[in-house]
């Protein structure tokens, strides 16, 4: 509404410089035109610089004769005019970020060496980059108490980092320690900014790398992992031999055991039949003994001999006779030398 | 009318120069000293209005926020002789504008002040100190940050320059080109000897596992053999004391008997006898009683 009020009255205001056109007019009129477009001049000046408006993610500040007076929140606001109340604008809800190591620029990432690169507690050389996100807590603090709050935080995270990685060993700050040293540089720049009043609140660090220093020595990194690799590989392949011969051992020696298993029912089988065969006879044999003993002699012969050469020595007279059983039963007629005794022993 | 508008015109402007000469506003961070002939009278670091005498006191500003300088990256030796590039930065703020105003006259000449002071300071406590105790900050006496801050503060402040320190601290540390190739080199051949080593402990850890899986095996395997042999030696036990049970009967018998049985299976095929001619079996054969 005031915002109008003082447009309605710079109406008048380009009219002034055309006093010569309308020589109708009298001086006092004039002289009031001169004076009516000087207050809208001033008017105008105190509207404009009067009004502002806060963004969403902004606060404001207010100083009144240079005292820091209050803070306004989000909205369209009025002040007294300068120099009376200054205000100081300050996106003091937004959650910023500082990239330390590295700066990103559209969709390049440069590295930045001289931040990146530090020196480990076991003297060697590592490059670290990280991402701070943190926030204005304090805008008092934050707009009067430093003079540059990006050189504040930057200064403070890289010296927090370097003193933290200045304290672990490499293999552990490229390894498991990433988080570990996350907390660490957060606790200290947590520290320095309440130490330096900086009116800024740390909401994290997180890096993005702990790496080795690119180059000769990133290659160097790179063949122990593959070395690690080829070392896993290697028990792996040892693992699968191992898996291959021991179940195919254990297999072999069930079949040993079961096969002397076999072997000793089997004897015990064979053993009990034989002795059952025996134990058949030996009750005939119990029975009449000569008769089946001579059986038994002559089942046997009649077993052996259809195949047997026979020689009959005369143990007077050193002659051998040879009687050939086998062969007269096959021919049926021979030439033997005891022809008379053949017929009735082969029948 | 005329006339004493202008009159008035004239007051109004008189009294805005009179007044703007009069008054001054202190802002939020910084002091206004109010100095008479060049000579500071006083000085407000409260925020708000003031008033002087116009033409006669005039005002200059300084900044009551505090400041970062950052040194110079600065080579030094360490106490065990290694040499380190060793890069700071100053937070601090002036303290006494009046005593600041007097020596340093500007900002950069306080600058310039401490510049001095934090390189002589940092020169003298790390040559002090070794190595690593500046790589990780500790000292044998606390941390290497405090002892250089106070070391400075108490250097300034004697010299009653009007500056607070509030921080000196280590940035960053880098080594010489020279060193950081040499540091280099041998983190590279760390790696190395790393890398052959995780190599043959691949083959330690193969041979290990395979010669036991072949020791297993082979163990196993023996084993069975061993139980193999009982489990026969056993059959036999068992066979052997059904025979003798059962031969056990009668011995001229079972003499006899397995005898015979064991010319069936030894006089296979042709087998040559020899029969003397009186034998029993000889005179069946040949008829002769």
């Amino acid at each position: 509404m005031s915002v109008s009020f003082i447009d309605g009255n710079q109406g008048p205001g380009p009219q002034a410089p055309n006093p010569p056109k309308p020589p109708e007019f009298k001086p006092g009129t004039i002289k009031k035109l001169v004076i009516g477009a000087a207050a809208a001049v001033i008017l105008g000046y105190v509207g404009f610089t009067s009004f502002y408006t806060v963004q969403e993610q902004e606060r404001a500040a207010i100083l009144t004769f240079g005292k820091y007076d209050k803070e306004v929140e989000a909205g369209l606001h009025f002040k007294l005019p300068y120099p009376i109340q200054q205000v100081k604008i300050v996106p003091a809800e937004l959650t910023q970020h500082i990239q330390i190591g590295y700066r990103q620029e559209g969709n390049s990432i440069v590295s930045v060496d001289e931040e990146a690169l530090m020196i480990t507690g076991d003297e060697n050389i590592v490059s670290a980059d990280a991402v701070v996100t943190w926030k204005i807590n304090n805008i008092r603090n934050f707009l009067y108490n430093i003079d540059d709050h990006e050189k504040f935080l930057r200064n403070a995270a890289s010296s927090s980092i370097r003193s933290v990685i200045g304290s672990e060993k490499l293999d552990y700050a490229i390894t498991d320690g990433k988080t570990v040293i996350q907390d660490k540089v957060r606790e200290k720049l947590v520290e320095l900014q309440n130490k330096y009043e900086t009116g800024i609140q740390i909401i994290d660090i997180k890096f993005q790398d702990i790496e080795p220093p690119s180059g000769q020595v990133e290659d160097a990194f790179r063949q122990v992992t593959n070395a690690r690799e080829e070392k896993n590989t290697k028990i792996n392949v040892a693992k699968k031999y191992e898996n291959d011969v021991i179940p195919k051992a254990r297999g072999e020696a069930q079949a040993l055991i079961e096969s002397a298993e076999a072997e000793k029912k089997s004897r015990i089988l064979n053993a009990q039949g034989d002795v059952a065969k025996f134990n058949a006879i030996y009750s005939e044999y119990a029975n009449n003994r000569t008769i089946t003993e001579d059986r038994l002699i002559l089942e046997t012969l009649e077993k052996i001999l259809p195949n047997a050469k026979i020689f009959v020595t005369n143990s007077g007279s050193d002659t051998v006779n040879y009687l050939p059983l086998n062969e007269l039963m096959r021919s049926g007629g021979g030439s033997s030398t005891s022809g008379s005794a053949t017929g009735g022993s082969g029948q | 009318m005329k006339k004493g508008s202008i009159f008035g015109i004239v007051i109004v402007v008189l009294l805005v120069i009179l007044g703007s000469g009069s008054l001054y506003i202190t802002h939020e961070g910084e002091y206004k000293i109010v100095k008479r002939f060049g000579e500071v009278v006083r000085w407000s670091e409260e925020p708000g209005l003031g008033i002087k005498i116009p033409f006669i006191e005039e005002v200059t500003v300084l900044p009551k926020y505090q400041m970062t300088y950052d040194s110079t990256p600065t080579q030094i030796l360490t106490k065990d002789k290694k040499p380190i590039i060793v890069d700071n930065y100053t937070v601090w703020r002036i303290k006494d504008p009046r005593e600041f105003l007097r020596t340093s006259q500007t900002l950069s000449g306080g600058i310039k002040r401490i510049d001095e002071a934090v390189y002589n300071s940092v020169r003298r406590k790390t040559s002090e100190i070794n190595y690593d105790n500046i790589i990780s900050e500790n000292t044998e006496r606390g941390n290497i940050n405090d002892e250089i801050t106070i070391d400075v503060r108490n250097a300034l402040q004697r010299d009653n320059y009007g500056i607070e320190i509030i921080d000196v601290r280590i940035k960053r540390t880098d080594l010489p080109e020279a060193n950081k190739e040499s540091v280099y080199n041998r983190m590279i051949s760390d790696r190395e000897s790393m890398a052959a080593l995780y190599l043959s402990e691949g083959d330690e850890e193969s041979r290990k596992i395979t010669s036991k899986a072949d020791r297993t095996a082979t163990e196993l395997i023996a084993q069975a053999e061993a139980d193999a042999k009982k489990i026969i030696a056993e059959g036999e036990r068992e066979a052997a004391k059904i025979y003798n049970e059962a031969y056990g009967k009668d011995p001229a018998f079972y003499n006899l008997y397995r005898t015979l049985e064991s010319y069936v299976t030894t006089m296979q095929n042709e087998p040559v006898i020899m029969l003397p001619i009186d034998s029993p079996y000889a005179r069946i054969l040949l008829g002769k009683e």
